[in-house]
């Protein structure tokens, strides 16, 4: 045991009707490090976190804060003992300012008891300028970028002097350029001595931002390697238990020569310009780029959702007219959006209805519905996906990030869609879950599906694609074979490095 | 495994039958157990009738405030249409219309009405809300010029069978409720429609991806409540064998209160219809058993309000 530590967890215990969501759960911190907690969805590290902070009272199992042994009764006992927690979702207050988001519940009064504007800002604006963080201290919070209002939280965190950071998945929801200054970010607090457990699935930034890294499977410890020491496939191998073959899963193009999807000169505005491209059927394109190339901007004006300039688009060889969402399910044409749980699901309906949501008028042209064979249709592709849903009534909100993927990719199997546009098919996805959707479009394609897939995870792009367009500001500037092409190929289009052919 | 679930499902404990029942019955068996000791006449025989008649126009009511609330809107103008459809039908008929087509211009009055109010929801995207308000302020206006202020009688002997008539024991405004009912309840449970219209009231957003017109959805949504209030003007106006202009004033909140006493989430895309008959019915007794009690007025107000409280708080801890 090493006494300068800040904080040890010892054999957690900690059990659910039913399941045994820790056993003998080990962990430790040590001061200014960066401390990742990695493993797949249901693996423990929520559960884990929770015990820390008190939310969750485990059956066995001891606490150590600095050598001394504790209990965590509440999250406020944490929150004294100097341990913050920053979740996915902020807890902040979009219309007010930086600065009475930070002092929430806690602002500095003047001697008659009103709000010490002065104060407040002066304090906020300290400690944002001792964490190196750039942001205007008045500025409403809903003005901040996503990358921003985090900051904000974790000024909030510093404030009350935490000197432990529990960051759960801190860049789900960035883009790169965010990464790089939240990561800056990270680098002053540690320089301050401030320990941060970070909770990640994306291998890539481990290998940046981590110093030691612990692997959970199961609610079980696998173990704590050392990030430089450690290859990126130990760490999988020990997340998911088995190997993973990393090799392309397309092993050759099967596509038919006839094309599912053609893009001809569209344009809108300044954000996509002059866009050409064609996906054949059976054949996975990929679309890399930056974000804020305007990958996801294309997507959703080939699908109809945003108004175009001009430009003409054709599925299954024939010309949409008005694109509308409409049109291009009427021409068999699907779209999975980047933010399911926004634009792809209806979280408070059963499962079964996000399924033939998009069906209906084809399954029953009557308009009136037959519940039996509307549940018989939701029970077949939960069977033939594999979700783990425990029936078709199951209300959306409660399936796992893959299953509800799962879902929205039924849904479009459902329309009998011979064209799918998927915007980040597996972000937010645990690596098993991950691996079965990409063996389901590698299926679809096989079946002569055209799938057009945006992806900011080159490996991903990689291992899935026949074709790559790479596009930059608004325009796709190359366009590349994937067997022969490599990642740095790709990132040198994308960031405008190489020259274009 | 799906053998194994659906096996669960049928074998089901008391506690849990129990459970299953909606909490509505619970109140409604309550509430006539309370208010049979205020009051000793509360169960006879005339007053349940009477129960019956005045729950009626808040059913039809309820189930446009229902459909509204669904589909992730509000209708606020419900109260002023079945004012402004009584008057139609009454001007009408004085006119020398026959009562049938008194009748049916009166419901395309109501229709045309709320197309409006979908019409506009749908295409600038101003909340329901303020919509239907503005709605509310011409409609009432509207059926005060028409009316010239003062109640239009309608005394015709076959049209207050409408509203006033029994066909057997059971009033005949009953059982146009309960066709009204059963039809939207076929709409929402049985049609494509109907699952469209808790698809753009779980998500909007999913629900266009999906390639369903919610423009479309909304103007047939609020038609239908223009529809359904102008019924209720109409067996309004029969029941009291005159059209005042602010006959309904009000009406709407009651609908909306049975809607959420029945269930109903103002988030959109959860709620029955058959919850929300049930809200109906429970204010439609609380009304008349407080009346019956003799409470005053404002007493009534009170407790009302308090009572409709209760039970969403019971409802959303049950859940």
């Amino acid at each position: 045991m090493n006494g300068s530590e800040v904080l040890r967890l010892e054999r957690i215990v900690k059990e659910f009707p039913g399941v045994k969501a820790l056993d003998n759960v080990t962990f430790d911190l040590q001061p200014g490090e960066v401390h990742v907690l990695l493993g797949e969805n249901g693996a423990g590290k929520s559960t884990l976190m929770k015990v820390l902070v008190g939310v969750y009272h485990p059956e066995a199992g001891h606490i150590f804060l600095k050598g001394k042994e504790v209990r965590m009764e509440n999250p406020r006992q944490a929150q004294e003992r100097g341990i913050a927690i920053i979740y996915q979702e902020f807890n902040l207050v979009p219309s007010l300012t930086v600065a009475q988001n930070i002092y929430l519940g806690r602002e500095p009064r003047t001697k008659i008891g009103l709000v010490d504007q002065r104060r407040l800002k002066s304090e906020a604006r300290r400690v944002l300028d001792f964490f190196k963080i750039d942001i205007d201290v008045n500025a409403p919070v809903y003005t901040l970028g996503v990358a921003q209002q985090q900051m904000v939280e974790v000024a909030k965190a510093l404030s009350l002097e935490a000197d432990i950071l529990v960051m759960d998945e801190p860049t789900a929801t960035l883009s790169e350029h965010e990464i790089g200054q939240l990561f800056a970010t990270i680098q002053t607090l540690k320089a301050h001595g401030v320990s941060i457990i970070y909770i990640s699935h994306r291998l890539q930034e481990i290998k940046i931002i981590g110093d030691r890294v612990t692997v959970l499977r199961d609610g079980r410890t696998v173990g704590t390697r050392s990030v430089a020491e450690t290859e990126l496939e130990t760490l999988i191998q020990m997340m998911v238990g088995r190997e993973i073959v990393k090799k392309r899963m397309r092993k050759s193009c099967t596509a038919l020569p006839d094309e599912a999807l053609r893009v001809t000169n569209l344009n809108r505005g300044e954000i996509l310009r002059d866009i050409n491209l064609t996906v054949r059927q059976g054949e996975i394109v990929g679309l890399a780029g930056l974000v804020g190339s305007g990958r996801t901007e294309l997507a959703r004006a080939i699908y109809g959702i945003d108004r175009i300039d001009s430009g003409e688009i054709y599925v299954m060889g024939e010309k949409i007219r008005h694109p509308s969402p409409q049109q291009c399910i009427r021409h068999e044409m699907g779209f999975l959006p980047e933010n399911r749980k926004e634009d792809g699901l209806a979280l408070i309906l059963p499962l079964k209805d996000n399924i033939i949501q998009a069906s209906l008028r084809k399954l029953f042209p009557s308009g009136i519905l037959n519940l039996g064979r509307e549940r018989d249709i939701a029970n077949r592709y939960v069977r033939e996906l594999a979700m783990a849903a425990p029936d078709v009534t199951r209300m959306a909100k409660f399936l796992s990030g893959g299953t509800q993927q799962k879902v929205v990719l039924a849904k479009w199997l459902c329309t009998q869609s011979r064209m799918l546009i998927f915007d980040e098919p597996t972000r937010g996805i645990d690596v098993g879950a991950k691996e079965e959707i990409h063996s389901l479009m590698n299926n679809l394609a096989g079946k002569g599906v055209g799938i057009l897939m945006i992806s900011s995870e080159l490996p991903e792009i990689l291992t899935l694609s026949d074709r790559i367009y790479v596009m930059r500001e608004g325009a796709i500037v190359q366009e590349l074979e994937a067997p022969a092409t490599t990642q740095e190929e790709i990132i040198g289009f994308a960031a405008g490095e190489r020259a274009t052919a | 495994m799906t053998a194994e679930n659906n096996s669960q499902g049928r074998n089901q404990t008391l506690p849990s039958f129990f459970r299953r029942i909606p909490g509505n019955i619970y109140a409604i068996a309550l509430l006539l157990f309370v208010f049979r000791f205020t009051s000793p006449e509360f169960l006879n025989l005339s007053n349940l009738l009477n129960i019956v008649q005045q729950g009626s126009i808040l059913t039809i009511v309820s189930i446009g405030s229902f459909l509204a609330i669904v589909s992730h809107g509000i209708d606020l103008s419900l109260g002023a249409i079945v004012g402004l459809a009584g008057v139609v039908a009454a001007l009408a008929m004085n006119a020398g219309l026959g009562i049938g087509p008194a009748c049916l211009l009166a419901l395309l009055a109501g229709a045309i009405f709320g197309a409006v109010n979908g019409f506009v929801i749908a295409r600038t995207y101003i909340n329901p809300f303020i919509v239907t308000l503005g709605m509310m302020g011409i409609g009432e206006g509207l059926a005060l010029v028409l009316a010239k202020g003062s109640t239009v009688s309608a005394g015709n002997p076959v049209f207050k069978l409408l509203g006033g008539g029994n066909l057997g024991l059971l009033p005949v405004a009953a059982l146009i409720s309960i066709c009204c009912y059963l039809i939207f309840r076929f709409v929402l449970k049985r049609t494509a429609l109907g699952t469209h219209i808790y698809a753009i009231g779980g998500n909007e957003e999913a629900a266009i991806l999906s390639g369903i017109n919610a423009h479309r959805i909304k103007l047939v949504v609020y038609s239908f409540n223009g529809l359904l209030a102008g019924l209720a003007g109409i067996v309004m106006a029969s029941r009291l064998g005159a059209a005042n202009p602010s006959q309904g004033i009000g009406i709407e909140f009651d609908g909306i209160a049975a809607a959420v006493v029945g269930g109903a989430s103002l988030a959109g895309g959860r709620g029955s219809i058959w919850g929300t008959l049930g809200g109906a019915v429970i204010i439609a007794i609380l009304r008349n058993g407080l009346n019956m009690a003799g409470l005053p007025m404002a007493l009534q107000m009170v407790i009302l309000g308090l009572i409709i409280m209760a039970i969403v708080t019971i409802d959303s801890l049950r859940n």
